[in-house]
């Protein structure tokens, strides 16, 4: 069960989990793409998150949502084997973020909030950078570079320096460049957070459309509850380090009667 | 699997030197401010010398006598350069004709000069010398005058010994004393005056110091630099995701960071080395000699001992460097917080270059040897002095140093500190 290829066809991805879902579900326990229980962690007297639970299942696109400070970024660094739990345990396809993160790293593909690229390098440079660290072979990394190339959309522009680009633009590259090497998991901290209407637009539907044509499981994190209506299969929301509710949009938009997310959150907070 | 050190030394060489501020800063700069240096006191020594070649001098002639008329001879003939002579009657109208010529003295020969002389009093030749400006050329035009009254003071004397005393050599005469310095060297006796000896062992020993403080500085910097700029570029929480062990990621930064490091001082050197030839070019006989003419010969196992003390003290002080690093959040105070760092080397350097060491009390003794980078440049002058008794423990010091601050440097890479740790070293303003 855990040697799982990087690369692998999408439709067998969904394959597997259509069968898991509807016939096995009962019989045999899927490994979940992360699994979070009882996370914690504090920062100081903080405690930024307070004891989470969260599961992600393979080929899904995975949102949490939640107000600033909910703990959003703190369970993802954690996810992506940044920071260390204060207790509670993190696993990413059966690997345990701390004991096995090297196993964990080659599975994932993190996108921060923050995120920046190396100003002299040039989009491509700075793609076949990141490549060369998931790719088996030089052809590979080349394949992923045409992908990443594809993906930001930048077209002539990938050969110019980095420190040129518009800041919609270094979204587009890095957001690229997290789902070219095709990840296991893809964990994208408000994706589109700073960006205009059509850069976001834009980005939304690159992290759309190759989630679903790579079979690529995705966790993204944002406080823009339009985004993640349109974007994910289920949604976590998270509140003070704990997650608050949890379903698909449809699903609690019929348990709250309303038509959408934004609502659901006022809801849950003063009534949950 | 694409080689991933390579991967990343390749881009930590490319980001670093593609910075227009590292780039000019560490690897040109040198080059350039050298250079302009250099060329600037080329030029000026080039013009002085030309201007001193050809000299012209308005000589006032009052005597009219055997010694007006050897001068005139000795002056038609003068060796070190050519002398144009113009005679004038007095010394007003020298003092007309040097405002008019480009002159650049008067030589006042007065009268009773050849009387005085011939009866064995002294006489006085006078020198009026133009100060236009406060040139170089200048500064040499007033040597020049006195070098040629004191040239003819020896002509005239030899020619009045040869006069007076017809039975000896004159040459004997005016210096019957030889003198013979010999320096005694680390129990040899060296057939060359001290002065050479310490000025070739300062040139050649003494300036280790400050060759090796531009190496460790140049590698601190770029170290820290290359950690602060992942900081500043919000980089570095995207590199740590990544599929490779953070320790070959260490790896990489202190590769890349020591390549373009070494760049930069062979610059450095480069820039200085032309800088000093020029000086040294300028200043004319400099007497060079070999550090084997004084018994010093660098052993193989001198260069081996030599390789493992730079290359310690590089490692130790790049690992210093990216650990301090760490706790900075932008390029500016990455380089703040090197300038402490910096004392630390500092100190040693200047103690070591002016003072004897041992000759300290022994509280400052303790300090300075305390101080690992004290040990790089002491071993560095043992091993070229051929005292290799020492080395071991200076080398010893410093290779539990460097795995000292290696192992903190790779803790706070593979723990969350390098993520989480924040402090600043920037002073706040008090507006703020
Ligand atoms: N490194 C840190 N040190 C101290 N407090 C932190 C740190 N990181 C996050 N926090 C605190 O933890 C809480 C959750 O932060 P975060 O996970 O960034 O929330 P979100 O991403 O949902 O906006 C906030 O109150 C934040 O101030
Ligand atoms: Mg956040």
């Amino acid at each position: 069960m855990r040697n799982i290829t990087v690369v692998k066809p999408f439709f067998i991805n969904n394959f597997y989990s259509m069968l898991a879902n509807t016939f096995m579900g009962g019989l045999r326990e899927m490994v979940a793409a992360v699994e979070v229980s009882n996370l914690i962690r504090v920062f100081g007297t903080k405690r930024a998150v307070n004891g989470l639970n969260l599961k992600v299942n393979e080929g899904e696109i995975f949102g949490l949502i939640g107000p600033n400070g909910a703990g959003k970024t703190t369970t993802l660094r954690i996810i992506a084997t940044l920071l260390k739990p204060t207790s509670g345990n993190v696993k990413v396809f059966g690997y345990d973020v701390i004991s096995e993160a090297e196993n964990v790293r080659k599975l994932i593909s993190y996108l921060p909030e923050e995120s920046g690229a190396y100003n002299n390098l040039s989009g491509l440079e700075y793609l076949r950078f990141m490549a060369s660290f998931y790719a088996r072979n030089r052809e590979e990394v080349e394949s992923f570079v045409m992908e990443g190339a594809k993906i930001s959309g930048l077209k002539e522009r990938l050969s110019d320096k980095i420190k040129t680009y518009s800041k919609g633009m270094k979204r587009r590259l890095l957001v690229a460049r997290t789902l070219m090497i095709r990840p296991k998991v893809a964990i994208l901290d408000e994706p589109t957070s700073g960006l205009d209407v059509f850069y976001a637009r834009y980005v939304r539907d690159e992290i759309k459309e190759y989630a679903r044509s790579y079979g690529v499981t995705v966790l993204l994190s944002s406080h823009n509850m339009l985004e993640v209506q349109y974007l994910c299969s289920r949604v976590a929301l998270i509140n003070n380090g704990v997650i608050v509710e949890e379903g698909s949009p449809e699903e609690l938009f019929r348990k709250y009667d309303s038509n959408n997310l934004e609502d659901v959150f006022i809801k849950v907070s003063k009534y949950g | 699997m694409v080689n991933a050190l390579t991967t990343l030394i390749v881009k930590e060489v490319k980001e670093l030197l593609r910075d227009p501020k590292i780039l000019v800063g560490t690897v040109l700069m040198p080059i350039i401010m050298f250079g302009i240096l250099g060329s600037i006191f080329n030029f000026s020594i080039g013009s002085a010398r030309e201007s001193l070649e050809n000299i012209s001098i308005i000589v006032v002639n009052e005597d009219n006598g055997p010694v007006s008329s050897a001068f005139k001879n000795f002056i038609e003939n003068y060796p070190a350069a050519k002398i144009t002579a113009l005679y004038v009657q007095n010394i007003n109208l020298a003092f007309d004709e040097l405002k008019k010529t480009n002159a650049s003295g008067i030589i006042l020969l007065p009268k009773g000069l050849s009387q005085n002389i011939t009866k064995g009093i002294r006489g006085e030749i006078v020198s009026y010398i133009l100060l236009s400006s406060l040139s170089m050329t200048e500064q040499g035009k007033a040597s020049i005058f006195q070098s040629i009254v004191e040239s003819f003071n020896k002509v005239l004397s030899l020619q009045i010994i040869s006069s007076q005393i017809p039975s000896m050599d004159p040459s004997f005469v005016s210096n019957p004393i030889a003198g013979g310095y010999y320096t005694y060297f680390r129990g040899s006796v060296l057939n060359i005056p001290p002065q050479i000896v310490t000025g070739t062992l300062y040139l050649q020993i003494m300036m280790m110091p400050i060759v090796i403080m531009i190496m460790l500085f140049s590698v601190m910097t770029m170290a820290s630099t290359s950690i602060a700029l992942e900081k500043e570029t919000k980089t570095l929480e995207t590199l740590l995701t990544l599929p490779v062990n953070r320790i070959t990621i260490l790896i990489g930064k202190l590769s890349g960071s020591l390549f373009v490091a070494v760049l930069g001082t062979v610059a450095y050197l480069l820039g200085f080395n032309y800088y000093m030839s020029s000086l040294m070019g300028g200043f004319g006989e400099q007497q060079n000699i070999d550090l084997s003419a004084l018994g010093i010969n660098i052993t193989p196992l001198g260069y081996i001992l030599m390789g493992i003390v730079f290359f310690v003290s590089i490692v130790s002080a790049l690992a210093l460097a990216v650990s301090f690093s760490v706790f900075s959040e932008d390029v500016r105070s990455a380089q703040a917080s090197m300038s402490y760092i910096f004392i630390i080397i500092l100190i040693p350097t200047l103690v070591l270059m002016f003072v004897d060491v041992n000759a300290l009390p022994l509280i400052s003794q303790i300090l300075i040897y305390l101080i690992p980078f004290t040990h790089t440049i002491v071993a560095s002058k043992s091993i070229m002095l051929g005292e290799y008794s020492m080395v071991l423990i200076n080398i010893g010091y410093l290779i539990l140093f460097t795995i000292i601050v290696l192992y903190v440097a790779a803790k706070l890479f593979t723990t969350e500190k390098i993520f989480t740790a924040k402090i600043s070293f920037k002073r706040k303003k008090l507006t703020e």
